[in-house]
């Protein structure tokens, strides 16, 4: 039981991880059309910032955190003109190969230019490896803690703006009908770049709150992340906010509770293949497409 | 034949039928992804028949065909109806399964693969072979009625469901033929590496197939043959002082390629215009043969 | 005519591009003999690029001492770098470019790239120098290779042996494995036939798959009350296991042995603060005082400062270059293509069987393409490796 609850903890910790990038992905999938593969890996580099915002100025919270939204909102923001010939042809397949691009150049740079290519460990006031709350085998970081409510909030905070804004009723305008949108004078193109600076805000406080859950960062994590996040993305639904958050979590559930009473080498297989039959059965994805 | 030119020969023949079998499914709006899982199948039936059953390699080449569209066959049975981008993330499941399933198995090699697989007898022939058998296969399913369904589905299927083409029975032999050249890459790529192991199969040969066919051109099959060469080449050649920056120099040409030609280098209207070109160039000169001939028998 | 025009251009540069690719690969241009050319294949793009790095900068180095004491017989010696890129497909078509006309390769390095670029070489009858590959997958290709990891089963059993006579507490051990390449599959089995002779129960081995988080396989082995625990993974993952044990109250770390690969700059960066007491079993001291490991270690220091532990692959393949050196002044080989395979089959032979070879950090043998050295155990302290006890080989 005491192992059952564990396994439970860590994977709350890590689905709502999971939850959080899939919301950023999938703002950027509804507003601009985009596959962004390469989403996680702008992630990865926002924790490389915090890290070395860390190192230069002896572990303040208060340098790095901002640090790493501006890196990631301005990476994010750069890449929109790359994306935007694209998008305005539909061509969504495209811009997977597009994002498939910047993957590679990211990945590049991080494994050749930053901290030779070996990965960064984050300190203790930011990663909280301590146990906050220890019986057993159950441990329960201040990482975990923070990152859980932390992701709460932050995807409560995306919600607000998303139904209470002006802003998040021009993105579910253009989600639900580009055309339709830019008739009634929604300025698509703006809104587009704006979501961009969003996914690229989301994406900041995800780098942190990944740095915190795992402690370290290496240039394979943008990968290992995205490959994760669009398995959870077509789960759920393409485009699907709350599938996509319902569906991190019961990954990152899943992944644990495989890897707890299954053979490890079998964890990988077992989730994907809970995916593969659950969409075999509903294909529109388990709560539904929205693109 | 120099080695490196009839190793990079072979694989641009495997990434070609590699970026065939995605463009098949992909006609009738199918992202599928388990080229890598038939491949996988028909590398290790090549490996395992050659090396401990001792078969010829012509067997092996002939039945890897089948074996990829036998092992596409069965998650076919459920995933012909799935739409889009959701047989991407089913399909994907099959890469993981199938090689996990390979680890465990100390037959085939477990984690360590299968080595000392024999190379092909008559490389040239056998490549020209395939590539010419696939290509016509491709070709005339493309420009059958199967593929004129195909493609009323992919931009429709409920409406064209109404007139007639099943979006199961075409989704399905979509996907099985795509098996079946992916079990054929895999042989190959078995008997050009010389060895087969689960690493060598996974999300990462998706990475090198996406970009051929969606920047060769997704909607004619021919972007995929230019591109597939093209692509697998220019790593290969770049010069040792940028070597280092390869990643970067391919990421940029990706990024580049799809500004310039969203719609991909090789689209129907210029697949159109070269046929065109091709068969008025072809008539001129018989026009002017003949005026020759005349010419000539008339002095 | 303006259209013609277009298409004959089209049609040339179509066809310019085309013969510039098909004569990239020809082979043939006559070998340089003012130089030993020497094509040297190691992952330096994608993610695990910086791994590579090192490895480069060794590699580099010594070529570069080498040259400056008058290169090999009078001649200099020039690497080729090829990139695998840690992809088979790759390995085997940049090793297809330079096996034939090659005396000797250096690596491919990594498992899947000397697995997918090793074929080839032995199709070809060549030579190639993994050096820092797993034994258990170089083996494979013998005779036309060579490996200075000495296989498992000789430097495992002796290290986990003198683990559990200092921890006699342990009476059930948890195994972390990552078996995603095949030598650490066989040291896993290895470790449970050497538990078993020493009567220590080994559980279920608990297995890695690549993932983000590693909580969830502490918590399974945890689960099952260990006395100690053994990890078999890389660098990252060995790290983050012990801090997941550390977080579930496993302070004391001596009951904790980390196997050789595991043991990286990476271990004891993200591992800082949790790796005291824990053991680690290698097969290569670099804590050693020799006077030519001190030398090149200060050169490490100052090129890599944030690291204080090379990866294996620096003496490994430092000591590759020197290997060739000796093996051509040796063989008295001469680089004229026209006795390539005479030659090479000369230093192969040389480097499968050298005796006293003088390594960077020991002299060693080489039997039948393998090394022959003792091996070690360290215990971690201050986040430094301590040497405690070394095993000379039978």
């Amino acid at each position: 039981m005491e192992a059952l609850i564990a396994q439970l903890v860590n994977g709350l910790a890590i689905g709502s991880l999971y939850a959080l990038l899939v919301t950023g992905f999938n703002l950027l999938l509804l507003v601009s059309a985009v596959v962004p593969y390469a989403y996680t890996h702008i992630v990865v580099i926002g924790m490389y910032t915090a890290w070395f915002v860390l190192q230069l100025t002896g572990g303040s919270l208060v340098w790095a955190v901002p640090s790493a939204v501006v890196v990631t909102t301005v990476v994010s923001m750069l890449t929109e003109p790359l994306f935007r010939p694209l998008a305005k042809k539909g061509a969504i397949n495209q811009t997977f190969v597009m994002s498939i691009g910047i993957a590679m150049i990211l990945t590049h740079v991080m494994a050749r230019h930053l901290h030779h290519g070996i990965p960064v460990a984050f300190p203790e006031n930011v990663s909280g490896r301590m146990a906050a709350f220890q019986f057993g085998v159950i441990a329960v970081s201040r990482g975990q803690i923070f990152v859980f409510f932390g992701t709460v909030v932050a995807v409560a905070a995306f919600m607000f703006l998303l139904y209470h804004t002006m802003i998040g009723k021009s993105f579910r305008a253009i989600a639900q009908s580009p055309f339709v949108a830019k008739l009634i004078g929604i300025p698509t193109v703006k809104m587009g770049i704006m979501s961009y600076g969003i996914a690229g805000v989301l994406g900041g406080v995800s780098a942190v709150f990944v740095a915190m859950a795992l402690g370290t960062a290496y240039p394979a994590l943008g990968d290992a992340l995205g490959l994760k996040v669009i398995a959870t993305v077509l789960f759920a639904g393409l485009g699907n906010l709350n599938g996509g958050l319902a569906c991190g979590l019961i990954l990152g559930i899943a992944e644990s509770l495989t890897t707890g009473y299954l053979p490890g080498m079998w964890s990988n297989a077992l989730a994907f293949g809970m995916i593969m039959v659950t969409v075999m059965f509903r294909p529109q994805g388990l709560f539904g497409t929205r693109i | 034949m120099s080695l490196p030119l009839l190793n990079y020969l072979s694989f641009s023949v495997v990434f070609i039928l590699l970026g065939w079998a995605l463009y098949l499914p992909y006609r009738c709006g199918q992202l599928y992804l388990a080229l890598v899982y038939s491949m996988t199948a028909g590398a290790y039936f090549a490996a395992y028949g050659t090396t401990a059953l001792h078969w010829p390699i012509a067997l092996a080449i002939v039945g890897s065909p089948f074996v990829g569209a036998f092992f596409a066959f069965l998650p076919a049975l459920g995933l012909r109806r799935a739409p889009g981008f959701t047989t991407a993330i089913a399909s994907l499941a099959l890469i993981f399964i199938l090689v996990t399933i390979i680890r465990n198995l100390k037959f085939l090699g477990g984690s360590q693969g299968i080595f000392a697989i024999p190379p092909l007898d008559y490389p040239l022939i056998t490549l020209a072979a395939v590539l010419f058998i696939a290509g016509t296969l491709v070709y005339r399913i493309d420009h059958s009625r199967l593929g004129r369904a195909a493609e009323l589905l992919s931009y429709s299927p409920q409406e064209a469901e109404c007139f007639g083409p099943n979006l199961a029975a075409v989704s399905m032999l979509m996907q099985v033929f795509s098996g079946a050249l992916s079990g054929t890459a895999g042989a190959l790529y078995a008997f050009t590496v010389g060895s087969v192991f689960p690493d060598a199969f996974g999300f990462s040969t998706l990475l090198v197939v996406f970009p051929i066919v969606f920047i060769g051109g997704n909607l004619t099959m021919w972007g995929t043959a230019v591109l597939a060469p093209i692509l697998w080449g220019i790593p290969l050649v770049l010069p040792e002082a940028i070597v280092d920056w390869k990643d970067v120099v391919y990421g940029a040409i990706l990024i580049c390629v799809l500004i310039v030609m969203p719609e991909g280098v090789i689209s129907k209207g210029l697949v159109r215009g070269a046929g065109t070109w091709a068969r008025s160039f072809g008539l001129r000169a018989l026009w002017a043969f003949r005026t020759r001939k005349e010419h000539a028998s008339a002095k | 005519m303006r259209k013609m025009l277009g298409k004959f251009v089209v049609c040339s540069v179509a066809l310019a591009v085309s013969m510039l690719f098909i004569t990239s690969f020809a082979i043939g241009a006559t070998p340089v003999v003012k130089e030993w050319k020497v094509p040297s294949l190691l992952f330096l793009t994608g993610p695990w690029a910086g791994f590579g790095t090192q490895v480069k900068w060794a590699t580099d180095e010594a070529v570069r001492e080498i040259n400056a004491s008058g290169g090999i017989a009078g001649k200099p010696l020039v690497l080729e770098w090829h990139d695998t890129g840690v992809d088979p497909a790759k390995s085997a078509a940049e090793v297809s470019k330079v096996v034939k006309s090659s005396l000797a390769i250096f690596g491919p390095i990594g498992a899947p790239p000397t697995k997918g670029g090793m074929p080839i070489v032995v199709r070809e009858k060549a030579f190639a120098m993994p050096v820092s590959s797993g034994a258990e997958v170089v083996r494979e290709f013998f005779p036309y290779a060579v490996s200075f990891i000495i296989p498992c089963e000789e430097h495992l059993a002796p290290a986990v042996t003198a683990w559990i006579r200092r921890n006699p507490s342990i009476k059930t051990v948890a195994q972390f494995l990552f078996p995603i390449d095949p030598s650490f599959a066989t040291d896993a089995v290895e470790e449970k036939k050497t538990f078993d002779k020493l009567g220590v129960k080994a559980l279920p081995t608990i297995e890695l798959s690549e993932g983000v988080d590693l909580a969830s396989v502490v918590v399974k082995a945890m689960a099952q009350k260990p006395d100690g625990f053994t990890i078999i993974a890389l660098p990252v993952d060995a790290a983050k296991i012990i801090q997941e044990l550390d977080k579930r109250g496993v302070k004391d770390k001596s009951k904790i042995l980390i196997f050789p690969a595991a043991d990286d700059p990476t271990l004891y960066e993200l591992g800082k603060g949790y790796l005291d007491g824990a053991y680690v079993r290698h097969f290569l001291n670099m804590t050693t005082k020799a006077p030519k490991w001190q030398a090149l270690y200060a050169k490490y220091r100052k090129a890599f400062p944030e690291f204080t532990a090379p990866s294996l692959g620096v003496p490994y393949d430092y000591d590759m270059v020197y290997m060739f050196k000796a093996a051509v002044e040796k063989t008295g080989a001469t680089g004229d293509p026209k006795k390539l395979v005479e030659e090479r089959d000369k230093i192969r032979e040389y480097c499968r069987n050298v005796k006293g070879f003088p390594g960077v950090l020991l002299n060693f043998d080489m039997v039948d393409g393998m090394a022959k050295m003792p091996a070690f155990l360290f215990q971690i302290t201050n986040n430094e490796k301590q040497l405690v006890e070394t095993f000379q080989p039978k």
